[in-house]
């Protein structure tokens, strides 16, 4: 058994508890010394203060087999730490809008403020919360797999070989193209390569630099013999994380759980109220009709409130979009997040699940053709579910493309004045740009809408990229990419920087609401995503 | 059985083998497409490995070929059509107007300066660095030295609409803008062909900003600059400024040895090149610091890493083995940084410098493969002509009474076009003869 694995033999529900250093933990101990009972259901995880439980943790001890979290910490004003008490009840409420969204309903977490010296309470806590919990069911995800332990995983030699990373001639292009080299000396691709194939397993194990790459393949683009450096980098990252050296994932890998949950079979998700009110529809019915996939842009709303980042607004603009081209899209209310993340971040065996189970899903809906305004689902989509899928005959598009198309028709008119005169840059998203060879598209829209595209100094396919892929390494490294992309934008005189993927758009919104170095001037510049404009120059739209 | 031989390509290859078969008493036409024979070796400053002055071991060697009597150099023509085959090809070559006699003209230059597009045209013997006429001679040394009308730009030959100043300077009345094409139809024996090659245009390796930075240029546009018959009379100069580059960059391997742009193989002249370029830049100016940064050394031949070894002891060039990832641009000096990986110590590092010289790689000429179809023989996979065994016949064609020679069927120097004109020319007279003998026991 693993440390932190929860086993109970009978069909009770599995509670796990958070309880705080000071008084939760201290109520339960004091609850235990005075013979209080209460339900054996419940396993305690003592923290030093509430504030420290993430939404990570919750989610994470739901995919292991619990049926209800709680978190306990000390009363309102008692918090030792002054507002730690504060920060769980945020973190719980943001938590329980993410299992809204899945469909697992919010009762399976709750937070109790209990005091040392409160043992009954605790006890009646745990009572009551056993019998919701009872009455609720299992946790329709309770049976989480983890990652079968020794499951297939290539051999580093027969990755090198398939990447072409055997070709390489150590020249240093790479090295020298690479935007996490130009910041942080002692990362070389062609020196990862070599050093994996030199040493095999021991090192891959300590290998923190296969986490530090973007996988934003401008190495690949340069390399003078085509060494696919972020192949080699997906590839290998499935040995290492099965060697638990998982690259510090962003927010403790609450991500990359809610992700594995999607993954699930019976969810009920909740996951299209931000649609209401616009044009759409469920099943398709021709099969000329486009479905609209929305990726993980709710979610993304959530946890990414904190720095206004408002990713759906990109999806509410995208279906505003096409409802004025005359398309009413098909969404899904069961789609489940692509997998890229996961794909990147070594977790091949769950990708596979939930590219079958959109798969699955788009069938059943009978389209034949999807519109993405996430360039990484786009990627996906296009390029790695028919390796992973039978029979895949689906169109993918980006919505830039699909309405770049229209233009080229003359079947949709922009408002040719919406950006007069206005100076604009763009971010070219490393999935739409070096991925999908789409440069022209987002350009021919600003260009439509009136706006004076002003580029940065690295653009089109030199672009550097926002400084994070997979929710992996947000670090020093990370943040000084962005900011001197930010720099860059600055630099053109744009009085917006316009994105096109709503990672891009994050990343940049995070480095702005942190510390800025020096003048705040040379960086801050509003940011827009490309739909938003688009759909407002075609009468419709939110700013987002 | 026809006797005569047919060149293709004047070029310093095409050149020795019409000499070595014109001294042997064959009959040589030489069919150049360009106004003037010379090709690439013409437009070049010094050559290694002996940093000889290029133009001048060649002038009297293309002069020689045109007064030789059993030499007929057709320029300004091109090959339309060969049928038939070996001892009976027929030739039909397109002899295009260029609307001048030759053989009224002198070449005094006098209708190039009456001309009213004067300095109006990029010069593509300058690598567009200077403005010439439409009525022009290409370079000073050019055999024949007579003028030319160049009938995409002349207004009279366009548009009909010029009042043709050219014709009233020409004192021989040597100009005829009336002038059509002409087919020849030509008996022929055997064939060499000494097209040569080009160079890649850098552009789409945006990560060099050619094109977009200014003191970024590749090695031919060097070569013009560094040339005392250059556009800048040998003055080395920086497009963005006219002021005369101190550190200059060359990178090594652009376009070459570089599966994505499709020329996987080595263009084997631009390490020994790049050395030179460097030499001559500090021989003009014994302050200039000069940088070559190379994926491999190649220098295989006799002398040639002694060539490399002078050049860092006595010129002062400073190796450096990495391929760059980019250059960048400040916009203020439009001075260049190198951005590369140190791959001996390690390390991203960035080197200012005031030019870049991309040393861009050799490729086929766009046309060889319409060349190869006319005439009937096979290209290698890049476009190059194929020898029908490179080991044992390197200078013969997959068809026989075809050779090929020179750049045309591999990047090489001018030592190696040579000889390959030169085998080229004694294999044209061996199959010539034993045909002869054939024909006539
Ligand atoms: C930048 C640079 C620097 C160099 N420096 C040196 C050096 O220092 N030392 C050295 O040894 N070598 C050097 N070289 C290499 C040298 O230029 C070549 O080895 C040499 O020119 C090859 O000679 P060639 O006759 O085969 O081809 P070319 O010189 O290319 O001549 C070919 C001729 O054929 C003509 N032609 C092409 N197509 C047709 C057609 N269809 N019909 C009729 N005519 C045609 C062309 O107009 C041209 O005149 C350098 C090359 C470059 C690009
Ligand atoms: S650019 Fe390519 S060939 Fe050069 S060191 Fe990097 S991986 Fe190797
Ligand atoms: S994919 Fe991007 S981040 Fe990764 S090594 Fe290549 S250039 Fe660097
Ligand atoms: S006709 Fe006019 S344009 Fe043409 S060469 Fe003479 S002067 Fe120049
Ligand atoms: S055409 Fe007449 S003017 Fe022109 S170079 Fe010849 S002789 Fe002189
Ligand atoms: S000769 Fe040198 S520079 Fe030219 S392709 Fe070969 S290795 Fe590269």
């Amino acid at each position: 058994m693993k440390a932190g694995q929860v086993v109970i033999e009978l069909n009770e529900p599995r509670i796990v508890a958070f309880t705080c250093n000071w008084c939760a933990y201290a109520g339960a101990d004091y609850a235990g010394v005075s013979r209080i009972s209460y339900p054996p259901n419940v396993r305690l995880i003592r923290v030093m203060c509430s504030g420290r439980v993430e939404p990570s943790f919750i989610l994470r001890a739901l995919e292991k087999g619990a049926d209800g979290v709680m978190v306990g910490g000390c009363h309102e004003a008692d918090c030792h730490y002054v507002s730690g008490n504060k920060k769980a009840l945020e973190k719980v409420e943001e938590t329980k809008k993410l299992l809204d969204l899945l469909g697992l309903g919010e009762e399976r977490v709750r937070v109790k403020w209990i005091n040392a010296n409160e043992g009954e309470a605790f006890a009646n806590e745990i009572k009551d919360f056993t019998e919701t919990l009872k009455k609720l069911g299992p946790s329709p995800i309770s049976l989480v797999k983890e990652p079968k332990e020794g499951s297939p995983k290539k051999d580093l030699g027969q990755i090198a070989g398939e990447t072409d990373a055997l070709l390489c001639v150590e020249c240093g292009k790479c090295t020298a193209s690479c935007p996490v080299s130009r910041r942080k000396p002692d990362f070389s691709p062609r020196l990862v390569v070599e050093e994996l194939l030199e040493k095999l397993y021991p090192q891959i194990e300590t290998s923190k630099e296969l986490w530090d790459c973007l996988t934003c393949k401008t190495c690949e683009e340069r390399c003078p013999y085509g060494v696919r450096f972020s192949e080699f980098v997906k590839e290998a990252r499935v040995g290492i994380k099965e060697l638990s050296n998982d690259g510090n994932p962003t927010r403790s890998g609450q991500i990359f759980s809610w992700m594995r949950i999607m993954s699930q079979d019976s969810l009920d998700q909740k996951r299209l109220g931000w649609a209401e009110g616009l044009a759409y529809k469920e099943v398709s019915s021709s099969p000329d009709d486009w479905l609209f996939f929305v990726g993980c842009l709710p979610h993304f709303e959530v946890s990414h409130s904190p720095i206004e980042a408002t990713p759906l607004s990109i999806a509410r603009n995208s279906i505003s979009i096409l409802n004025k081209m005359g398309i009413d899209p098909v969404l899904l209310p069961d789609e489940r997040c692509c997998g890229h993340d996961l794909l990147f971040a070594g977790e091949a065996d769950t990708f596979i699940k939930l590219a079958n189970k959109n798969w699955q899903a788009f069938k059943e809906a009978g389209v034949k053709h999807i519109v993405t305004a996430c360039p990484e689902g786009y990627y996906t989509l296009a390029r790695e579910y028919p390796k992973v899928v039978d029979g895949w005959d689906i169109e993918v598009k980006h919505i830039t493309e699909v309405v770049a198309e229209a233009l080229d028709s003359g079947s949709v008119e922009l408002d040719g004045d919406l950006l007069k005169e206005t100076k604009v840059t763009f971010q070219d998203p490393c999935r739409l740009g070096r991925y999908m060879g789409i440069y022209e598209a987002p350009r021919k829209l600003l260009h439509a809408i009136g706006a004076d595209l002003q580029e940065m100094e690295h653009y089109g396919s030199g672009s550097i990229c926002c400084g994070v892929s997979s929710w992996v390494n947000c670090g020093v490294t990370a943040k000084n990419i962005q900011l001197s992309r930010l720099g860059e934008a600055k630099k053109t005189g744009a009085s917006v920087l316009v994105t096109a993927c709503p990672k891009c758009q994050i990343h940049f919104k995070c480095a702005l609401h942190g510390k800025l170095p020096g003048d705040k001037e040379n960086f801050e510049i509003p940011i827009e995503d490309i739909t938003s404009l688009v759909a407002r120059a075609l009468g419709g739209g939110e700013n987002g | 059985m026809a006797d005569s031989v047919l060149v293709i390509g004047g070029g310093v290859c095409g050149i020795q083998a019409s000499l070595d078969l014109g001294d042997r008493g064959h009959h040589v036409y030489l069919v150049e497409r360009e106004p003037s024979i010379g090709g690439r070796m013409a437009l070049l400053d010094k050559v290694f490995p002996t940093n000889d002055c290029s133009i001048c071991i060649l002038a009297p060697k293309m002069i020689t070929c045109f007064n030789h009597p059993n030499i007929e150099v057709i320029s300004y023509a091109e090959l339309e059509e060969l049928t038939g085959e070996a001892g009976n090809f027929k030739a039909k070559i397109r002899k295009k107007a260029r609307y001048v006699d030759e053989d009224k003209c002198t070449g005094c230059g006098s209708c190039c300066e009456a001309c009213v597009l004067e300095g109006r045209i990029p010069d593509e013997c300058n690598q567009g660095f200077s403005k010439r006429s439409a009525a022009y001679i290409p370079f000073m040394q050019a055999v024949p030295r007579v003028a030319t009308i160049d009938p995409e730009n002349c207004l009279y030959v366009t548009r009909g609409k010029c009042k043709r100043p050219c014709v009233d300077a020409c004192q021989r009345g040597a100009i005829d803008l009336e002038q059509k094409d002409q087919i020849l139809t030509l008996d022929i024996g055997v064939v060499i062909v000494a097209t040569g090659l080009t160079i890649y245009d850098p552009t789409p390796l945006a990560e060099y900003g050619y094109g977009r930075f200014d003191n970024v240029i590749h090695s031919m546009e060097y070569e013009r600059l560094i040339n005392a018959s250059g556009p800048t009379g040998g003055h080395l100069t920086r497009r963005s400024d006219s002021e005369r580059p101190k550190r200059i960059a060359y990178i090594q391997c652009v376009g070459a040895r570089d599966q994505r742009s499709g020329h996987p193989y080595c263009s084997s002249v631009c390490c020994m090149y790049a050395t030179k370029d460097s030499m001559l830049a500090y021989i003009h100016d014994n302050d200039t610091e000069n940088f070559i940064f190379y994926t491999d050394l190649r220098a295989p031949g006799k002398g040639f890493d002694e060539y490399i070894k002078r050049g860092e002891e006595e010129y002062g060039i400073t190796y450096i083995r990495a391929r760059p990832g980019e250059i960048t641009q400040d916009e203020e000096t439009k001075n260049l940084r190198v951005w590369y990986e140190d791959t001996t110590s390690g390390g991203v590092k960035d080197l200012e410098v005031d030019m870049v010289v991309l040393s861009t790689a050799f490729i086929p000429r766009q046309d060889s493969r319409d060349l190869a179809k006319k005439l009937g023989i096979s290209t290698d996979e890049y476009g190059f002509f194929a020898a029908s065994d490179s080991l044992t016949s390197p200078v013969d064609s997959s068809t026989k009474g075809i050779f090929v020679a020179g750049a045309c069927t591999s990047p090489m120097d001018v030592t190696d076009s040579v000889t390959q004109g030169g085998a080229a020319a004694e294999r044209a007279s061996e199959v010539l003869s034993m045909m002869e003998a054939v024909a006539s026991p």
